[in-house]
């Protein structure tokens, strides 16, 4: 059984380094491309940590979204029922109008928001607290 | 394949200089041209931009030219003009007192000499200045002229929606018999219905856009990415609007939606003309220089067109690296930006107009 750091682990220590021992020398030239490894890392870390939850948690969302569509079946998460249920769930958003109010159409506008905020959290947590 | 962590670009302007040098020696009626300096340029996502130093002994343009020289990127988005196009409008908005580097040259490189795999460059003066966005919004007298400069970006975008439109030397431009929204609305949906993974909340703007769609103002040649970022700034003035590759016909609004987008105020949210300033300045400064009121209940319609538009590029920017034909990091985190536009399409359509 492997029991040293996780990946998480070595890559949060890892972009801790680049960013406060190495960055500072670094020449202004390539400031940029350092900061760019420093995000892919961050990044990177964030999706080792939430990935399976934020999928899990949209799949849920989404049997929730199509409860009727798809009655008792509870097969376990795959990012392919995922993209599945996310093309019916295009295909309903194209049908959709904006001109009344329309109580199936805040559902799937809370579930939108909800998945973004999951995806947010992973790309770019700070994004939420910046532009709210 | 070449792999990078910058730009990710296959770096072969080595193998041009000598090209570059001959050509330059002839337009410039010089006795000798070196190239005795150049740097790959930072940003450009699609572009390469080269800053040049060129010795000219002899001519019109004798002694140190500080030039900068654009080269195609190994793989272009659709719609992106040809480097000849782009230099062409290049010029037509310098002769028309738009604020931009002047162009001095386009070179057709084809390779006939036998050394290089030829290209198209443009060449141009150097402005100085700033154009990193997320430096801009925070210096300390951008904020100081704040107000000025706002005002000033408002007039340069006012006067390129003034050039003439029957200008022969813009009959490249394509027209369309549909409006400038519903041919945007329906480039993204059919690259939506393309791309392998589906993308809710962008068929959810594509939906609202097709619902409030408004009447189309008078066509103009719009710059189609005017906004922070893509100008220089030098103690607070403009020096020179940039990145011309995807002008072309459009409503007017477009391009103000485009330049006050959330996207592109660079964490600076509260200063919501392109993160520089106000708005209402932003937008005084254009009417007085084009001398019509801007329509402010449509504007938040292209902010909306304007996300879009971006997650659109942002995708296909993700898809240059996934490819493999363009292995870069900084398209590659581009992509992983696809979800702030998502979150900016949801606040900005969570009120039905």
């Amino acid at each position: 059984m492997h029991d040293g750091p996780t990946s998480k682990d070595l890559l949060e220590t890892a972009h801790a380094v680049l960013r406060n021992d190495i960055l500072p020398d670094v020449s202004s030239g390539n400031k940029h491309n350092v900061l760019m490894i420093a995000n892919a890392m961050a990044i990177a870390a964030r999706q080792i940590e939430l990935r399976c939850d934020a999928d899990k948690s949209e799949l849920l969302s989404l049997r929730h979204l199509f409860s009727e569509a798809l009655g008792d079946d509870q097969t376990p998460t795959s990012s392919r029922e995922i993209a599945g249920l996310n093309k019916l769930l295009t295909a309903e958003i194209m049908s959709l109008s904006f001109g009344q109010p329309s109580k199936r159409r805040d559902e799937i506008f809370t579930h939108l928001v909800e998945n973004i905020t999951r995806e947010l959290n992973i790309s770019n947590p700070k994004y939420l607290k910046s532009s709210s | 394949m070449v792999a990078g962590v910058g730009n990710g670009k296959p770096v072969k302007m080595d193998e041009q200089i000598e090209d570059l040098e001959v050509f330059i020696k002839q337009a410039a009626g010089a006795r000798q041209v070196k190239i005795v300096r150049r740097e790959l340029m930072s940003g450009g996502a699609i572009q390469e931009n080269w800053l040049v130093d060129i010795q000219v002994s002899g001519g019109k343009y004798d002694g140190l030219l500080e030039a900068v020289i654009r080269k195609d990127a190994p793989s272009n988005l659709e719609y992106s003009r040809s480097r000849q196009q782009e230099f062409e409008l290049l010029k037509i908005a310098f002769a028309t007192g738009v604020t931009v580097p002047e162009p001095l040259w386009f070179f057709e490189n084809n390779g006939a000499g036998g050394k290089t795999e030829g290209g198209s460059f443009v060449i141009m003066r150097r402005v100085k200045g700033v154009a990193a966005g997320f430096r801009l919004v925070k210096d300390e007298t951008v904020q100081t002229k704040s107000r000025d400069l706002t005002r000033s970006l408002g007039r340069e975008l006012a006067k390129i929606h003034s050039i003439d439109l029957e200008n022969p030397a813009l009959a490249f431009l394509e027209g369309s018999d549909e409006s400038p929204a519903a041919l945007a609305i329906g480039r993204y949906q059919a690259y939506l219905d393309s791309y392998h993974t589906p993308r809710p909340v962008l068929y959810w703007a594509i939906v609202w856009l097709k619902e409030f769609q408004p009447e189309t103002a008078e066509i103009v040649l719009c710059h189609n990415d005017f906004r922070t970022g893509n100008y220089m700034v030098e103690n607070g003035s403009v020096t020179g609007v940039l990145d011309w590759e995807f002008t072309n016909w459009g409503d007017r609004h477009c391009d103000i939606g485009w330049f006050c987008a959330p996207c592109w105020r660079f964490g600076a949210v509260g200063r919501e003309a392109g993160g520089i300033g106000s708005r209402e300045d932003f937008y005084q400064g254009y009417e007085q220089e084009f001398g019509k009121p801007i329509d402010r209940s449509i504007i938040r319609y292209w902010e909306i067109m304007a996300t879009l538009r971006w997650a659109v590029i942002a995708l296909q920017q993700g898809e240059r690296h996934t490819s493999g034909n363009e292995i870069s990091l900084e398209l590659a985190l581009t992509a992983h930006i696809v979800p702030e536009l998502e979150m900016d399409i949801l606040r900005l359509t969570g009120e039905v107009p």
